[in-house]
């Protein structure tokens, strides 16, 4: 890739952080201190992250910092993310990963809290998030954490870190952000089902069992 | 130059010579400016030989690349020099004013050498320097001087200056500022009146320049829910530093009667809460401080009513004047407080001498012939008082005291040694290790002897992480294990702090200093090479003490540490044995890469760049 096509690319990628930072808070689902985002360009073995404890509804391509699949800052003013570990982890790990979100969805952590799993109540549920495990609870921030995300994040699009918030993954940006806008959606309209009753309706066996065939879920 | 004034004053007191030293800009990527660039000065200019009260001491005041700025807790300088109390390396610290105006005044910091005929004060205007007579100043208090000056030169001065215990050579003698904020430990005060200096009075109109003032303001503008939302910050808020000793009084952190006891039904009558209740009349802050953590009070009732402080006591002093002394009465505290600031004595200090002096009464080392006219009893007013009188003006049984605790020991002999609180000649400040060993190691490791806040590693014994330097694991407060390499990290990055010059009490995440300080500087610098020059000034002071004798030998403890358990309170049971110590040591002199004497080896003074 010629390096003046390249620059523009990351500038752009670093643009696409903040936008979809920006609409993550505006939804709900990244507060004004928990939550964070990177992006890398396909295959790149460095990262852009979004910058810890900065107020994150205001974030700009200047906050954010480069980072490589060791952590360490490449370029950039102040400290990245708490979380960089477990990002790089995944990164390490799935080469077709080149965005990570972790949010703080109130509602997908509230019902692991409470030890609902997340279940096929719509197809969407199924196909889109597939089988969202739960990570056991680790300090933030340490090396414990990423290295449990990164033996659960095989073949996973979305993950919960107990009693900590979620995590989605995708090619793109636009794909880590669909995944995890769908589970907190999911998660909600279960929440309400579960409110009014206990046994909740699943989507019937025959087409989990085709999803799980189309899909190796 | 950014955030940097790159010019040091010197002033030679004996010759009247006032220079002006560039500094370059190696030397501050190497040390990065405040007590960094005063070990470097000092570790070159001040031989072993040289006696902490002579005039070849030098006296290096000195401020950080961040004083003054726009980031906030930058209000700080630190002031360095052979400590009459260790006759070792000697740092003490203070926040305030005085340190910013250096800054606009177009200055790093100052070296002070030799010794004035006469008493004088400095006076710096920007670029008039001018050295004065203080015949008129001298045996005036602290706050006094600092009126007077004022008056004299006008409310814009500010102004830093020792009180009649600085002039009579009190070895715990203190720097004063800003109304009451107080350079306090090693002695500094008594170097400063040793070489006839009574005050700086200083005043500056000149910006400081910074490389990126919007991009700082703007960060800056989005960090503060984060740093304002930390549990120290929040406390520190609302009640000021006391607010925690409730809280170290349920771990058994807090000394009381000369670190015999592990309760004490008086403390909550000293409590941060009731202290703010009935006490405080409003906060204070410092330049730039979104804390504000000091307090106004005024003493309503009782005979000291009326007493009013501007910089009221904090957990220190709450406890160095009363838990210590079994005085559970804060008027009194406040009063003990006020003659301190009076005479500029260190309170901590203060208070562990005079409960060392009581408890030499008690056990017959002492009796009235040897302290006559003077009352010696535990949480009496009268004993309190009176023996920080007798200290201040160096009066009889003051006169022995104000020699420090480990001299006093050594003139009253009789086994009180075994009881005096001190290390290296520094005396303990008000945490007791044996509610957290790791703050053990630290006293016995800490290059100005027993402190308390070079690493502060009582807060990883507490719980709290530092993601940022690698610290993840949680230390058992009562175990050894893995405190030596914890210990030595905090220790790194605490020398940078107090380089750049930041308050500890900031809890900004190390992680953001390295781009605060290059868009201050225009210089770039990674947290991994700010933490190497934190061990390089580590290791710089090591080598002071080395070079003044420190070794291994001298990275003790206190006997009552080591030998007597507390029979009560949160560290029931609880010493250090010298096994444990040992251990602690050498765990930590392996990972600084120091021999098992503690001297760091020619390999790791290579890599830093100290040796050749």
């Amino acid at each position: 890739m010629n390096e003046f096509l390249s620059e523009n690319l990351e500038e752009d990628l670093k643009e696409e952080i903040c936008s979809t930072m920006k609409r993550l808070f505006d939804r709900g689902l990244v507060s004004a201190l928990g939550g964070n985002v990177s992006a890398r360009l396909p295959g790149a073995n460095e990262f852009w992250m979004t910058p810890s404890g900065v107020f994150k509804g205001e974030l700009e391509p200047d906050d954010l910092i480069k980072v490589n699949l060791d952590g360490k800052v490449i370029e950039g003013v102040i400290r990245p993310s708490t979380e960089t570990p477990f990002h790089a982890m995944i990164y390490k790990k799935r080469a077709d990963v080149n965005a990570v979100v972790h949010c703080h969805n109130p509602v997908a952590t509230g019902l692991a809290l409470a030890g609902i799993p997340i279940q096929p109540i719509t197809a969407e549920s199924a196909v889109v998030l597939r089988k969202v495990e739960i990570v056991p609870w680790a300090f933030p921030g340490t090396d414990a954490l990423a290295n449990l995300v990164g033996k659960h994040i095989d073949g996973a699009r979305a993950l919960i870190l107990m009693n900590h918030g979620v995590v989605g993954v995708g090619y793109n940006l636009l794909e880590a952000e669909t995944i995890v806008e769908t589970l907190e959606e999911v998660a909600m309209t279960q929440f309400v089902a579960n409110f009014f009753k206990k046994e909740i309706p699943l989507i019937p066996e025959e087409d989990i069992e085709l999803i799980k065939k189309l899909y190796k879920v | 130059m950014y955030g940097y004034r790159g010019k040091i004053l010197r002033v030679d007191l004996s010759s009247r010579n006032v220079q002006v030293n560039n500094i370059e800009e190696e030397v501050l990527r190497k040390f990065i400016g405040g007590v960094g660039l005063a070990a470097k000065i000092i570790y070159e200019e001040v031989r072993r030989e040289v006696s902490p009260l002579e005039p070849e001491n030098k006296l290096v005041f000195m401020t950080g690349p961040l004083t003054g700025t726009l980031v906030p807790c930058t209000g700080r300088y630190v002031v360095c020099a052979k400590s009459p109390l260790t006759n070792a390396w000697g740092e003490a610290h203070s926040s305030g004013f005085w340190a910013r105006e250096l800054k606009r005044a177009g200055y790093d910091g100052i070296i002070i050498e030799g010794k004035s005929e006469k008493p004088v004060y400095l006076l710096i205007n920007d670029e008039e320097v001018r050295i004065e007579s203080a015949n008129a100043l001298w045996g005036r208090g602290c706050l006094e001087t600092e009126r007077l000056l004022k008056n004299e030169l006008g409310e814009n001065f500010k102004v830093a200056c020792i009180g009649p215990a600085g002039e009579r050579l009190v070895r715990f003698a203190s720097i004063l500022n800003d109304e009451g904020r107080a350079a306090g430990r090693c002695g500094m005060g008594a170097v400063m009146g040793a070489k006839l200096l009574k005050a700086i009075a200083v005043k500056g109109t000149k910006e400081i320049p910074i490389k990126d003032p919007e991009r700082i303001k703007k960060i800056l503008r989005r960090i503060y829910p984060q740093i304002m939302s930390f549990p120290t910050t929040q406390i520190y808020s609302s009640y000021g530093t006391s607010g925690e000793l409730l809280s170290f009084y349920e771990y058994g952190d807090v000394p009381i009667k000369n670190f015999t006891v592990g309760d004490w039904d008086k403390i909550e009558k000293i409590s941060g809460e009731v202290y703010n209740e009935t006490m405080v009349k409003r906060k204070i802050a410092c330049w730039n401080c979104p804390i504000a953590c000091w307090r106004y009070v005024k003493v309503e009732e009782g005979p000291y009513a009326g007493l009013e402080l501007k910089r009221g006591p904090e957990y220190e002093t709450l406890t160095s004047l009363g838990s210590l002394l079994l005085n559970g009465r804060l008027d009194v505290i406040i009063k003990a407080n006020s003659l301190c600031n009076h005479y500029g004595m260190d309170t901590i200090s203060t208070g562990v001498c005079i409960a060392f002096a009581i408890e030499c009464y008690d056990k017959g080392i002492i009796t009235n012939k040897e302290a006559p006219n003077v009352s010696l009893k535990w949480g009496d007013p009268e004993s309190i008082i009176g023996l920080i009188k007798a200290i201040g003006e160096r009066k009889g049984i003051g006169d022995i005291l104000a020699e420090g605790v480990k001299r006093a020991s050594e003139k009253f002999g009789k086994d009180s040694e075994k009881f005096a609180m001190h290390v290296k000649g520094l005396e303990m400040p008000m945490h007791d290790p044996r509610a957290f060993k790791g703050m053990g190691l630290q006293y016995a490791v800490s290059n100005r002897g027993a402190c308390h806040l070079q690493g502060l590693i009582l807060r990883i014994e507490q719980g709290e992480r530092m993601t940022d330097l690698k610290i993840y694991e949680r230390l058992d407060r009562f175990k050894i294990k893995n405190k030596g390499r914890v210990l030595g990290i905090l220790q790194n990055w605490h020398e940078v702090l107090e380089s750049l010059i930041i308050c500890k009490f900031l809890s900004i995440p190390p992680g953001h200093i390295p781009g605060l300080y290059s868009l201050t500087t225009g210089i770039p610098i990674t947290l991994d090479s700010m933490l190497e020059a934190g061990e390089r000034i580590y290791n710089i002071k090591r080598m002071f003490n080395v070079n003044c004798g420190i070794t291994r030998d001298e990275d003790t403890l206190p006997y009552r540490i080591m030998h007597e358990k507390l029979n009560e309170g949160g560290a029931l049971g609880q010493l250090i044995s010298q096994n444990e110590l040992n251990v602690m040591l050498s765990e930590y002199y392996a990972f600084r890469g120091w021999d098992e004497k503690g001297i760091p080896t020619t390999e790791t003074l290579k890599r830093l760049g100290i040796a050749e």
